[in-house]
C-alpha cells in the first residue's frame, strides 16, 4: 500500500517494499497447502505488479534527481531481481506438481511483463531441464513455445525453427508414444510454411520467396525422413499413433501425388487398427487426402 | 473404493450400463437441504461459490425430473430467487457468490442462469437494477478486449464467456454490425482476444500464450459462439481433433495430454464438439460406460473418477455429459427388435407404458451455449452460432436449430 512519507525519498519505497516482500512471503505459507487457489496467485501478481510500479518510479527519479547518496545509503531493489526470485518461487512449486497451470500462467505473466533477454534464455534452459525430466510434461513443451517466441507472435526465423525441430526430433526418439513433442514439431512447420504462403509477390520478394520456399522445403524433408525413420523401426513392434498422425500432417504439407496417397493409407490404419476410438476422425481424414489425390490427378 | 456392479432389478435382463436416476435426484436434493448448516464441512468450502453451486444443482435436476418438481425445490429452499436477489452487491452492480460478497462476473453468470430456469428473468428486482448490472459486466471489459472477473482484475478467457452469456440473458447483447445503438460491450474487441488466446497446438487458454485446456477451450468456443464470430477459429480440424485425443483407454476425457481423466471433462469437450459440428470424434459409447462408473450407486452422485467422492459440479457435468453423448435419451433395439434404452434406469419409472408394459423416461435436452434446458433457451430466444455438422445422425441436431450456422 503506497504510503511512503510523500517527500519522494527513497527510504519511504523501501519500507512499501518490505511490506511487499512479507506480504508475498505471507501468500506463499498460504499458497503452499493451496496450490489451486487463485485468488492467491492473483495477489501475488498484484504485489508485484505494484512493485513493478514503484522500481519504475524509483528508477525514473534517480535519473532525474541523479543522486548518488542515495544509491549508496539504500539497498537496491531490482525488478529484473524480484522477477528472478518469482520465477524461483514458481518452479519451487512446479517442483510439487509440474503441471500446476496458475503456477504456469503466472510464470508468463512474469516472463512477458519484464521482458528481459536474460531471463528468456534462463527459461529456454528451464524448459530443457523440466523436459528432461519427463518428456511428456505438456506444460513445459507449450512453455518453451511461448519462450522461443519471446512471447510474442512473429515466427521464428527458419534458422531456430530448424534448431527446435532437431531438438523435438531428438526428444521424440526417446519417446515416439508421447505427444508433446511432436504436436510442437508440426506446428513449427506450419509456422514456417505460412510464413512462406504469406509474402506478398512484389518482383524482389518473389525472388526471395522462391528462395524461402526451397529452403522450407528441404526443411519439410528432413524432418518427414527423420519421422518417417522412426516410425519404420516401430512397424510390427508397437506402432505409435501419436507419430503416425504427425507423420501424415507432414506428408500433406508436402502436397505430393505420392504423400497424399501414403497419408490416407495411413490414416485409415490409425482408425481400422491403431487408434479405433478415434474412428470417425481418421476416416474423415482419409477421405480428405483421397479427394487431395483426384484433385491433383486432375 | 466402491465397484460398481451390474446386477439389475428389472424385470427384463438387460446389458446396458445403469443410471442411478433416483440416488442422484436424492443425492442432490439432500445435498441442498444440508449445505448450508453450519456444520456441513462441504457447505463451508464451498460457501463462496454458492451461487455455481446452486446452478449446478437446479440444472443437473432439471434434466432428470420435470420442470414442476424443480419449481417445487426452488420453493422450498426458502426462495431460491430470493437468495438469488440476497447476493446482489449494489456497490460494484453485480452478483457475489454468497450474501455479502463482492460482485464477480462469475456469480453474475450464475446468477442470470437460475433467474433464467427459474423463469424470473422479469421479476422487478432485475428489471430495477438492469443497468447496473449491463454496466458491472461492461465495466471490467479491458482495453485489449478481455474481461476482468471483478473490480481486482484477474483477466482469464472464462470471464469473456459469462459476460456474453450474461449479457446475452439480459437481451442486451447486440451482435448486429449494422445497428446504431451503442453497444455495451465492444463484442468485437471481445471475439478477437479470445482469437489471440489460440495456441500452436490448435486449443486455447487462460490468456493468450497459456496452455491448451479443455475447460478453457470451452469457454473461448462458446464465446465465439455467442458473439458469432467462430469465423476467428483457426484451423477447426487441428482443435477438434486435439479434443478427440483427450479421450483415453478408460473412455473418460482429460483436460490436458498426459492428465487424468476426469467426468467433468464431458462437458466442456463435448459441448464444444458439439458447436463446432464434430460431436462424433469422440466415442460417445465409451465415454458413457467411464460416467456411469463414476456413480455412487450408494449415496448418488457422480465423483470425477471412479472410486472417488461425489460433488455436486461433478455430478452436473456427468449427467450434462450423457445428455450431450445422446445416452440419456436414446433407445436402441434389441436383437428382436424390441426398443431398449441405452441405459438402464434404475428406479420407478414416471412414464410406464401399461399395453408393452415397459418404462420410459423423457428427459430434457441441455444446450450446449449456453448450458441450461433447451427449452430455456428456446423460450428466451437466445443467439447463437454453430458449424455444420460433418456427419449425419440427425436428431440430435434437434438441440441446435434456433442457431445460426456458419
Amino acid at each position: 500500500n503506497g504510503n511512503d512519507n510523500g517527500n519522494g525519498s527513497g527510504s519511504g519505497i523501501y519500507y512499501d517494499f518490505k511490506r511487499i516482500m512479507e506480504d508475498l512471503e505471507l501468500a506463499s505459507a498460504i499458497g503452499g497447502s493451496n496450490p489451486k487457489n487463485y485468488q492467491i496467485w492473483y495477489h501475488r501478481r498484484s504485489l508485484l505488479e505494484l512493485s513493478f510500479e514503484k522500481l519504475e518510479q524509483q528508477e525514473q527519479q534517480q535519473l532525474e534527481s541523479k543522486s548518488e547518496s542515495e544509491s549508496e545509503s539504500e539497498p537496491k531493489f531490482d525488478g529484473k531481481q524480484l522477477a528472478r526470485n518469482e520465477l524461483k518461487y514458481i518452479a519451487g512449486v512446479l517442483q510439487e506438481d509440474s503441471k500446476n497451470y496458475h503456477a504456469w500462467s503466472h510464470r508468463q505473466w512474469i516472463l512477458k511483463t519484464i521482458n528481459d533477454d536474460e531471463l528468456w534464455s534462463n527459461e529456454m534452459k528451464y524448459t530443457t531441464q523440466l523436459i528432461d525430466e519427463d518428456v511428456r510434461n505438456n506444460s513445459a513443451w507449450n512453455q518453451r513455445w511461448l519462450t522461443t517466441h519471446r512471447g510474442k507472435n512473429k515466427p521464428l526465423s527458419i534458422y531456430d525453427a530448424r534448431s527446435e525441430a532437431d531438438y523435438a526430433i531428438e526428444i521424440t526418439t526417446l519417446d515416439p508414444y508421447n505427444e508433446s513433442p511432436l504436436r510442437y514439431l508440426v506446428a513449427l512447420l506450419r509456422e514456417q510454411q505460412n510464413q512462406n504462403n504469406n509474402h506478398s509477390s512484389s518482383e524482389e520478394q518473389q525472388a526471395e520467396q522462391g528462395g524461402g520456399e526451397t529452403i522450407f522445403l528441404s526443411f519439410l524433408n528432413h524432418v518427414e525422413e527423420k519421422i518417417g525413420g522412426l516410425h519404420e523401426s516401430l512397424i510390427g513392434v508397437y506402432e505409435s499413433s501419436s507419430l503416425m498422425a504427425a507423420y501424415i500432417d507432414l506428408m500433406e504439407m508436402k502436397h505430393d501425388l505420392d504423400s497424399f496417397e501414403k497419408a490416407s493409407v495411413m490414416a485409415n490404419d490409425l482408425g481400422v487398427k491403431f487408434d479405433i476410438v478415434r474412428k470417425k476422425y481418421w476416416l474423415m481424414r482419409e477421405a480428405k487426402l483421397k479427394s487431395k489425390v483426384l484433385e491433383l490427378r486432375g | 473404493h466402491f465397484e460398481m456392479t451390474t446386477t439389475s432389478t428389472n424385470a427384463t435382463p438387460s446389458s446396458s450400463p445403469e443410471f442411478y436416476h433416483s440416488l442422484h435426484v436424492n443425492y442432490i436434493k439432500n445435498l441442498a437441504s444440508k449445505i448450508d448448516s453450519p456444520s456441513s464441512y462441504e457447505g463451508a468450502v464451498t460457501e463462496h461459490l454458492r451461487m455455481s453451486g446452486i446452478y449446478w444443482s437446479l440444472t443437473a435436476l432439471s434434466l432428470l425430473v420435470p420442470s414442476s418438481q424443480v419449481d417445487e425445490l426452488m420453493d422450498l429452499q426458502n426462495s431460491i430467487v430470493d437468495f438469488v436477489f440476497s447476493c446482489y452487491d449494489e456497490e460494484s452492480g453485480g452478483f457475489g457468490g454468497n450474501r455479502n460478497q463482492d460482485g464477480h462476473i462469475l456469480y453474475t453468470l450464475s446468477a442470470l442462469q437460475i433467474l433464467a430456469l427459474a423463469g424470473s428473468l422479469e421479476d422487478a428486482r432485475l428489471v430495477d437494477r438492469r443497468l447496473e448490472i449491463l454496466g458491472f459486466v461492461s465495466s471490467l471489459q479491458q482495453p485489449d478486449g478481455s474481461f476482468a472477473g471483478d473490480a481486482w482484475g484477474e483477466v482469464d478467457t472464462r470471464f469473456t464467456y459469462c459476460a456474453l452469456s450474461s449479457l446475452s440473458l439480459l437481451g442486451a447483447l447486440h451482435v448486429d454490425v449494422d445497428a446504431e445503438s451503442e453497444t455495451i460491450v465492444d463484442v468485437d474487441a471481445a471475439a478477437r482476444y479470445i482469437a489471440s488466446c489460440q495456441n500452436f497446438d490448435g486449443g486455447f487458454g487462460c490468456t493468450p500464450g497459456a496452455e491448451s485446456h479443455a475447460g478453457q477451450i470451452f469457454t473461448c468456443i462458446g464465446a465465439l459462439s455467442i458473439a458469432r464470430r467462430l469465423d476467428l477459429v483457426q484451423d477447426v480440424e487441428l482443435l477438434t481433433w486435439w479434443l478427440s485425443e483427450r479421450q483415453c483407454d478408460s473412455g473418460g476425457l482429460n483436460g490436458r495430454p498426459e492428465k487424468q481423466a476426469d467426468v467433468c471433462y464431458s462437458w466442456w469437450i463435448l459441448s464444444s464438439l458439439c458447436i463446432l459440428g464434430r460431436v462424433e470424434y469422440i466415442k460417445g459409447e465409451k465415454l458413457a460406460d467411464f460416467i456411469v462408473k463414476c456413480q455412487d450407486d450408494e449415496d448418488g452422485g457422480i465423483a470425477d473418477r471412479p472410486g472417488d467422492m461425489a460433488d455436486v459440479f461433478h455430478t452436473f457435468f456427468g449427467i450434462a455429459g450423457l445428455s450431450l453423448i445422446g445416452t440419456l435419451h436414446e433407445t436402441k433395439r434389441d436383437a428382436d427388435g424390441n426398443e431398449m434404452t441405452s441405459l438402464t434406469i434404475v428406479d420407478d419409472c414416471e412414464e410406464k407404458d401399461d399395453s408393452t408394459g415397459t418404462c420410459r423416461r423423457k428427459y430434457r435436452m441441455i444446450d450446449p451455449v449456453y448450458a441450461l434446458p433447451t427449452d430455456v433457451v428456446e423460450r428466451l430466444q437466445l443467439k447463437g452460432q454453430i458449424m455444420e455438422r460433418k456427419t449425419s445422425s440427425v436428431d440430435r441436431d434437434e438441440r441446435l436449430k434456433q442457431y445460426d450456422i456458419l
